[in-house]
């Protein structure tokens, strides 16, 4: 899908969009700096501007099966006027008849209200809700309308990190069924386990564009040149693994999971389900470089790998990009060392080596 | 009492708040949308009975309605009766002695609403009368209650544009303030202070009322 047009207002132009997104795109992260358009870009793409030239077009038809969009601001914007039950049912009353597939037909208005934890709010005043609240509240309400398309303007930024983790699953699961997202974000974290596709702005204009494979990498890079509420988080990789058999293994209080990535056996003491694929997160930082297999050592994840490219970074140390080297297919892998590890082990693209890792 | 001018005055005023409110909305909202170098002449043209005598105001209005004038000629060719010294011709000088009573609060309200509710409302595919009645008119209430109510008060009091265009005809122009002139003039003090003492209770009490709904409104939502 083509993804091209301008907005300009009083002669000025505001936004200029030129990305060609591939088809099976699930979920659209946009990012960058403040002030770089990412909530005007979101209010093209719900057909909230005027004055755009061009049109553009998310998700043709023939791909998916409509185009009503919902929409969720950060702080809410619930009506004043109306209770948490209020706006709820606002929405519920506006809700178009939808068919059996849509990604949202199974889920009533009391389903919806148990998954967010709002049951004990409903009869409040929206102006009594905190920060979180109403986002969860605004999403519930955005939901209950039925879109197609949903667009999350930093709709997770207020909530506690264990609601956030269940609500970005939750919606990572409504993307696999076929709910289609656009996700504006300062946390890295959450674009990468919800999005397929990274769109980058500054000043209006799209920096940079491409798959979230592609693009991970680099939001650490483009950080450090960015201001410092932006994306000041580690570079990470998700690795895709299956669940070993007896999935969770308790070791006394430190309830560590284990799971298969080919041959190699992984621990890690959380997981990701990201479009219905199992998927553990590692830091750059925390993986350690060995050109032998480590043996013995308390970090227990250790994978053999190969080194695509070794990118220098603006404070001196080096991104590697690698490839596992396992019986499944394989997959990116970053890793953040020093220059003189580099020198030391004698890194260089092309060659075979072992990343041990902590996972979390 | 001069109940005959009580009821004309209340008549006039319910009229004119009523229509006021009819055709200040849509021009308040259009006003506050508009961008254009032109807006505040335009702002200014509609503010100008806040500043100007109503003598003025009177006396142009007096100009119009004559038959001698095109707009008073076809007014008396279309409905056979002039504008001047008629209930009619009261009512059109106070809808315009009053209108910035009615458009200011409205156009404040309509340029502070934050522009995300009706984009909300957008992405529920409300049409524009659901959009007003479900998000507009509640989010802007107390508005609302102050157009009509200052343009109420307002009209309670005029007192040059009537005696200008109306004159003083019993159950037609006599409007309270032009009887309580008549009264002073004629030294009927006593009759003076009556009709004086009920235009101010009646419009503290309004304005009293006024405040305290739009207080009561304010406070449920901060």
């Amino acid at each position: 899908m083509d993804l091209t047009f301008t907005l300009e207002k009083d002669r000025k132009q505001l936004l200029a969009v030129d990305c060609r997104i591939p088809a099976g795109v699930g979920c659209i992260a946009i990012y960058g700096p403040s002030g770089a358009g990412k909530s005007t870009l979101l209010r093209c793409l719900a057909g909230l501007e005027e004055d755009m030239r061009g049109a553009p077009i998310l998700w043709d038809k023939h791909e998916f099966c409509g185009d009503r969009v919902g929409i969720v601001f950060q702080d809410g914007v619930l009506f004043p006027h109306l209770t948490v039950r209020g706006n709820l049912s606002f929405a519920l009353q506006h809700t178009p008849v939808i068919g059996l597939s849509h990604p949202l037909a199974e889920h009533s208005m009391s389903s919806l209200v148990n998954i967010f934890e709002i049951e004990s709010l409903l009869e409040l005043p929206v102006t009594k809700l905190s920060g979180g609240e109403a986002q969860r509240v605004a999403i519930v309400r955005a939901l209950l309308n039925k879109p197609d398309i949903l667009l999350l303007d930093e709709a997770f930024s207020a909530l506690d990190k264990r609601l956030k983790r269940k609500l970005i699953q939750f919606i990572s699961g409504l993307i696999s069924k076929g709910l289609r997202v656009v996700v504006v974000s300062h946390a890295l974290r959450e674009l990468a386990i919800l999005s397929d596709y990274f769109i980058h702005l500054e000043h209006g204009n799209v920096v940079n564009s491409g798959s979230a494979e592609m693009m991970l990498p680099r939001l650490q890079l483009d950080a450090d040149t960015l201001s410092s509420e932006s994306l000041g988080e580690p570079v990470f990789s998700l690795l895709a693994v299956e669940p070993a058999l007896g999935l969770s293994t308790e070791h006394g209080t430190d309830p560590i999971k284990e799971f298969m990535l080919g041959e190699v056996r992984l621990y890690a003491s959380s997981y990701f389900t990201i479009h219905d694929e199992m998927k553990i997160r590692v830091d750059a930082n925390h993986i350690v470089i060995s050109n032998n297999a480590p043996g013995d050592s308390s970090m227990l994840n250790q994978l053999p790998v190969f080194i695509e490219q070794i990118e220098k970074r603006t404070d001196g140390r080096c991104l590697l990009h690698m490839f596992t080297r396992t019986e499944a297919a394989p997959q990116r892998l970053y890793a953040i060392v020093s220059s003189l590890s580099i020198e030391k082990l004698n890194l260089e693209a092309g060659r075979h080596v072992y990343a041990s890792f902590k996972a979390h | 009492m001069d109940y005959e001018a009580i009821f004309l005055t209340l008549k006039l005023a319910l009229f004119t708040s009523v229509i006021l409110l009819a055709f200040a909305t849509p021009l308040a909202w259009w006003l506050a949308r508009w961008r254009h170098p032109l807006r505040p002449l335009v702002n200014a043209v509609i503010a100008l009975p806040l500043v100007l005598p109503p003598t003025v105001l009177g006396f142009y209005l007096l100009v119009a309605f004559s038959p001698n004038h095109w707009f008073g000629a076809t007014w008396l060719s279309t409905t056979g009766s002039t504008l001047a010294f008629s209930f009619t011709g009261i009512l059109i000088g106070s809808l315009i002695y009053s209108l910035p009573f009615a458009v200011q609060p409205l156009y404040n309200a309509f340029e502070h609403l934050d522009k995300r509710y009706l984009d909300v409302a957008k992405t529920f595919n409300l049409s524009r009368w659901l959009t007003f009645w479900r998000v507009i008119f509640p989010l802007t209430r107390s508005a609302f209650m102050t157009a009509v109510g200052l343009s109420f008060a307002h009209t309670l009091g005029e007192f040059g544009v009537v005696l200008m265009i109306g004159g003083n005809i019993p159950g037609e122009t006599r409007v309270v303030s032009i009887a309580l002139f008549d009264h002073v003039e004629s030294l009927n003090y006593s009759a003076a202070h009556q009709l004086a003492f009920v235009l101010l209770v009646f419009s503290f009490v309004m304005l009293a009322i006024l405040y305290r709904l739009n207080r009561k409104q304010l406070s449920s939502w901060t």
